[in-house]
């Protein structure tokens, strides 16, 4: 089979952006996806059902109902668009640059061939380990917000949201809207502006004014909606013997308990790096954001010709860039292919570069204001951090003592990183121990390598594979 | 843990630990489980922990189940399908 022209991985704002485009200008492309419909988890949904109207319509915003209609422009377009595709491998190109992409469906396994390959497959909650993290009744506040958007279901009993960011007040607001609102917000910002961030704020301000006040809506909603919302929480845990039972959490002096049937948490979302690793590509440790980015060039090329990286993938953006960046990346492989000349590329694309252009403002203040908790960089000793194969902190800082310097070593020492997730969840804990530990920048550190498979195949599966 | 706010309009029948459930059409395994109050999905290789979604997107693992008789099943990745039959995962998957 002749290679793809474009391959896309991810049908989210940005994946669908970039096929969208692609396929408009005749350009042989071809999408594929883990979930059985296009939108990613942003403008997850389940079409064609009744509550589908009236989540859009009265609960889930203005935001999302937009989303939806990016969605039917791109079933619209006709692009080729497979679902329920995991990638289990990649292999970058050889001299003729061709990029080899194994997939499955789960019954078969597959490899496809294409001269350029996208890499959209957007962002993941950060996994921020605390004590009883791993017990069942404590998920992510995405995994719960992407289950209402794809069945209606809300929290049933004692909700709890743990965590900060605008994810946590958009959700709330989601859920009370529903009637489903949660019992409390445990947050670990503070409510203040303190001097030293105003000018990050003004700048936020100018530039992106309207997002900001969207936010300061979504507070001022919880606040009426009764919502009880506590500010510079200092540490929180999950209790329970088999399954969640209560949140204790510190707070001025001393500590509450209370007893919840659901606890959602959220600290920021990251950069999902799986397949941007496995394809090889060079990351670099982003300080104030406190996650790895591959590195890209300006037209979203990943260090291995012929990959490229964009949407949340490539670094946090949120939807919007996402889209717009999607876009400018199709008209770009168009350029390259040779289907557009310069001109044109420099026409299309100068809409999208001028919305773009304020966004890093509000990013910035955002993650000064939002960042992850202080207190849970480094979780304390018996805290589960790889929670595959239940290696603690403690476990970690051991080896770490012994000389262990990188998170392959200590994988070796301990079997930390080498579960079913394959380190999606504990690389970057890992990795920030062993860089506290030794004083080491995280750049230095790095993080698990990652080769194939990364998404389970049979040994039939394998050895079905056409040639 | 969740319940609907909208009732089943497109009833699909399955069994989970050889109890029949409903769930619509369409709905992941995982989701469907959540609907009907499963707290645990799976007891985990090492300790014999029970687990359940953390992710909900495929990223964390915790979801496996047994379908039809095959292990580690993505349960928030596979769409529920008449007759599916679902049971706990119960360590590796050869069991313990």
């Amino acid at each position: 089979m002749a290679p793809y022209d474009v391959l896309v991985v991810g049908a989210g704002p940005a994946g669908m952006a970039v096929a969208t485009t692609l396929h408009k200008l005749g350009v042989e492309v071809r999408i594929v996806e883990e979930q059985g419909y296009p939108g990613g988890q942003i403008y997850r949904s389940a079409p064609g059902t009744v509550w589908s109207e009236k989540l859009r319509r009265d609960w889930l915003g203005r935001d999302y109902a937009n989303g939806t209609l990016r969605v039917r422009e791109c079933l619209e377009s006709g692009v080729p668009f497979s679902g329920g595709i995991s990638v289990w491998a990649i292999e970058p190109g050889d001299q003729d640059a061709v990029v080899r992409v194994g997939l499955t469906n789960g019954v078969a396994a597959e490899t496809v061939r294409a001269r350029h390959l996208v890499l959209a497959t957007g962002a993941m909650e950060r996994p921020t380990p605390f004590p009883g993290w791993t017990l069942p009744g404590v998920m992510g506040v995405g995994a719960a917000q992407s289950l209402m958007k794809s069945t209606g279901m809300v929290p049933e009993g004692r909700v709890v949201i743990a965590g900060t960011g605008p994810l946590v007040y958009l959700f709330a607001c989601q859920l009370s809207r529903a009637g489903a609102a949660p019992a409390m917000i445990l947050d670990t910002a503070n409510r203040g502006l303190p001097r030293e961030r105003w000018s990050r704020f003004l700048r936020a301000l100018r530039h992106q004014g309207a997002a900001l006040a969207r936010g300061a809506r979504w507070l001022a909603e919880i606040r009426r909606a009764g919502i009880r919302h506590r500010w510079s929480i200092p540490w929180y845990r999950a209790n329970g013997s088999a399954s969640l039972e209560s949140v204790s959490f510190g707070k001025e002096n001393g500590f509450d308990t209370e007893e919840t049937d659901l606890l959602l948490v959220h600290d920021g979302v990251v950069p999902g790096k799986h397949l941007t690793l496995l394809a090889g590509c060079e990351h670099r440790w982003h300080p104030a954001r406190a996650c790895w980015e591959p590195l890209t060039d300006s037209n979203g090329e990943s260090s291995r010709r012929g990959i490229f990286v964009v949407g949340d993938a490539a670094g946090i953006g949120g939807a919007d860039v996402a889209w717009r960046r999607g876009q400018n990346l199709g008209w770009f492989l168009a350029h390259r292919m040779g289907r557009i000349d310069r001109d044109r590329l420099q026409r299309e694309t100068r809409r999208n570069r001028r919305l773009n252009k304020g966004t890093e403002a509000l990013r910035s203040f955002l993650d000064l204001q939002y960042g992850p908790a202080p207190f849970m960089r480094i979780p304390e000793s018996e805290t589960i951090v790889c929670r595959c194969e239940e290696i603690t902190a403690g476990e970690i800082i051991k080896v770490a003592a012994l000389g262990c310097t990188g998170p392959n070593q200590t994988k070796a020492f301990t079997r930390c990183g080498m579960g079913p997730c394959m380190g999606r969840e504990c690389a970057d804990t890992v990795s920030r121990i062993l860089a506290d530990f030794h004083g080491l920048p995280m750049d230095k550190v790095g993080t698990y390598g990652i080769r194939p498979p990364v998404k389970p195949i049979t040994v039939g599966q394998l050895a079905d594979l056409a040639e | 843990m969740f319940r609907r706010t909208f009732p089943i309009t497109d009833p699909v029948t399955a069994r989970f630990e050889g109890r029949e459930f409903q769930a619509q059409a369409g709905e992941s395994v995982a989701a469907a489980l959540l609907s009907i109050g499963v707290r645990v999905f799976r007891h985990t290789p090492v300790s014999e922990s029970g687990r359940a979604p953390y992710c909900l997107i495929g990223h964390c693992f915790e979801c496996l189940v047994e379908i039809d008789g095959v292990p580690n099943q993505q349960a928030c990745l596979t769409v529920l399908t008449e007759g599916m039959d679902i049971r706990v995962q119960r360590g590796t998957r050869e069991g313990y």
